[in-house]
């Protein structure tokens, strides 16, 4: 177990190291460097000059690699290129707290919503309730989220009037939970209806299994043969998907962000692209990528718990 | 096979709305009833006053008209018609679904080809190259992709090809870069899986080279499941294209993608919603139509299904 665990750190490690010379290789082939583009023609030669070298971009690329990478292990990912006297770390920082809190809402509302649907499916498989669920996950999961944000932009904010069409910059008070409600639901629409679907599947499966037969012809009730027995071992599919999800949900978050005007991680990604930032691209890059390989690692270690079988070298 | 297709309603269903969606798409140039640049201002009826300035007053200039017989889904906020330039950028983001599922079939297959049938170092280099690419998520990579390759003003030295600029292009090369991989893995563990079988052993104990037995052997009998992986790419190609271009790095204005009629209907959305409720409409329809369709396909290749 131990030695599993730490196979699988140093993988993550790898992969990591593998991500950011991808990104810091993709944003030096950029033609034009971050500053040329800013200041037009009014920025003299001297100036250009000037801030290349206060960056350190004028020098050899193998150099620059290693300042960023001793950045990186310091934590504070660097400077930004256009925010004078600021470091990504800060920068991400600063939009941590809506881009967190809309995260494990949707997270939350996907599993919370997700798996029940699926067990109430499964329990009632080939009835009429089971087929409305069916139609309508299969809707949700064909539609992403970025479609799902528009929509509920159109029905909630601008035919109901139920909430803002921008959700604004104060997201520090209490009302934040109240406002992170419509940007979750929409991300997390499309991983609910594919946490419901395969529960489905799954738990269809587990019912029709020997072990659930024995238990009901223990005399167990259906509450506890559905819970107890058949929905422990669903779930060990379920489970592993959730590192894809987390995925979309990451990815998806940038765009969701944008559209409600949440001030977000993902927003800052998007307008360093614009403003050609390539610090923050390539700290938020690296953030998002670790994220997603510490919670595919988190899940790896609670599979071999949850199905001791799979535990292996 | 094309009967069990044919049962399976909802299959169908998605196969005819793409049918039509694409001849709208493909049609463009001559359904449109006007060229998606230009633009229908006309004078104020009356004199500026402080009304005026209200951007719902605008509509007196030929902006953000409400739906007539002349423009039946109004006109945006530079006066051009929302119908016209809808129906072309329909026909830009069928093309970037054609164009991403053609070029990633041929390397994805192709790689996945190489990986299961060439030396073993082969596999090992283009398996961990596709394991880099894995670990990143696809829009990800495909926003920097695009972000890295700059601009340009010529592909192939003409300024467009098969009427889209060269821009655009780059936007299909970022997106088909990120989702080859996926393909590959599957086409390798598909035919690795056939290696076995009784059908290559008996070809391979005839003489038949490496080669001979995965093009003529594995390939054919892997061709109905890969096709089922290549329709799953349509959709997710449409929905890069399109959240590229609202994010700002994709199609470029005036040039009209789905996405890029999201982005400039988004921020005018409490003057006249239906601009942006018509093109997100049809990427949900697409993309709907699209995973019946594919669904369909899944379930009729599969006899065991």
């Amino acid at each position: 177990m131990l030695r599993y665990g730490l196979v699988r750190l140093g993988q993550g490690v790898a992969t990591l190291a593998a991500i950011a010379v991808v990104t810091f290789a993709l944003m030096h082939a950029v033609p034009g460097g971050p500053f040329e583009a800013r200041g037009g023609d009014r920025a003299s030669a001297g100036l250009v000059e000037a801030q290349r070298a206060y960056y350190g971009i004028d020098a050899p690329v193998p150099a620059q690699f290693g300042r960023w990478a001793s950045h990186v292990v310091r934590g504070d990912l660097g400077p930004s290129f256009a925010r004078p006297g600021r470091t990504v770390a800060a920068v991400i920082g600063d939009g941590l707290l809506p881009s967190t809190v809309v995260a494990l809402y949707a997270f939350a509302l996907a599993v919370g919503i997700g798996v029940p649907l699926g067990v109430v499916a499964a329990a009632r498989a080939g009835g009429r309730g089971d087929a409305a669920i069916l139609g309508v996950t299969t809707v949700l999961a064909a539609v992403p989220a970025f479609v799902i944000a528009f929509a509920l932009l159109l029905v909630g904010a601008v035919w109901l009037g139920w909430f803002e069409v921008r959700l604004g910059r104060d997201v520090t008070d209490l009302a934040l939970l109240a406002k992170a409600l419509p940007p979750a639901v929409a991300l997390a629409a499309p991983s609910t209806a594919l946490l419901a679907r395969l529960t489905r599947a799954a738990m269809i499966e587990a019912l029709a299994s020997d072990y659930v037969r024995t238990a009901r012809a223990k005399g167990l009730g259906t509450g506890a043969v559905t819970l107890r027995h058949a929905l422990r071992n669903a779930l060990l599919p379920v489970v592993t998907v959730a590192g894809p999800l987390l995925a979309t949900l990451v990815t998806g978050s940038i765009v969701v962000e944008l559209i409600f005007g949440m001030p977000g991680v993902g927003a800052a990604f998007v307008a360093a692209i614009l403003q050609r930032d390539y610090g923050v691209i390539m700290g938020v890059t690296l953030f998002y990528a670790a994220t997603i390989v510490v919670a595919n690692a988190v899940i790896d270690l609670i599979v071999p718990v949850l199905d001791p079988r799979i535990a292996r070298p | 096979m094309i009967q069990r297709f044919r049962r399976r309603r909802s299959a169908v269903a998605g196969v005819l709305v793409l049918l039509v969606l694409a001849l709208a798409g493909a049609g463009a140039g001559v359904i449109a009833p006007y060229d998606p640049a230009q633009q229908f201002l006309h004078a104020p009826a009356s004199a500026p006053t402080d009304a005026t300035r209200d951007p719902l007053a605008q509509r007196d200039t030929g902006k953000f008209e409400a739906p007539t017989r002349a423009h039946p889904l109004g006109t945006d906020h530079l006066a051009r018609d929302v119908f016209s330039r809808t129906l072309h950028g329909l026909r830009i983001s069928m093309l970037t679904a054609v164009v991403t599922m053609i070029a990633v079939a041929v390397l994805g297959v192709g790689v996945g080809l190489l990986a299961a049938s060439g030396p073993r170092w082969l596999d090992a280099l283009l398996m961990r190259g596709t394991d880099v690419a894995f670990a990143f998520p696809d829009l990800l990579l495909a926003i920097l992709l695009r972000a890295a390759l700059g601009e340009r003003t010529s592909i192939l030295g003409a300024r467009s090809l098969l009427g889209v600029e060269a821009d655009a292009w780059l936007v299909f090369v970022a997106v088909s870069a990120t989702a080859w991989p996926a393909l590959a893995r599957v086409t390798r563990v598909l035919l690795l899986s056939l290696r076995e079988r009784e059908f290559s052993l008996a070809a391979t104990a005839l003489g038949a080279s490496r080669w001979r037995v995965a093009l003529r052997h594995w390939l054919p009998n892997a061709v109905a499941p890969l096709l089922v992986q290549i329709t799953f790419i349509a959709p997710r190609a449409i929905f890069a294209e399109a959240t590229l271009s609202f994010i700002g790095v994709g199609i470029r204005p005036p040039t009209p993608s789905l996405g890029v009629l999201i982005a400039d209907h988004f921020g005018f959305v409490m003057v006249q919603w239906t601009a942006l409720a018509v093109p997100v409409a049809l990427l949900a329809v697409i993309f709907l139509a699209f995973q019946l369709a594919a669904d369909g396909l899944r379930v009729a290749l599969d006899p065991r299904s």
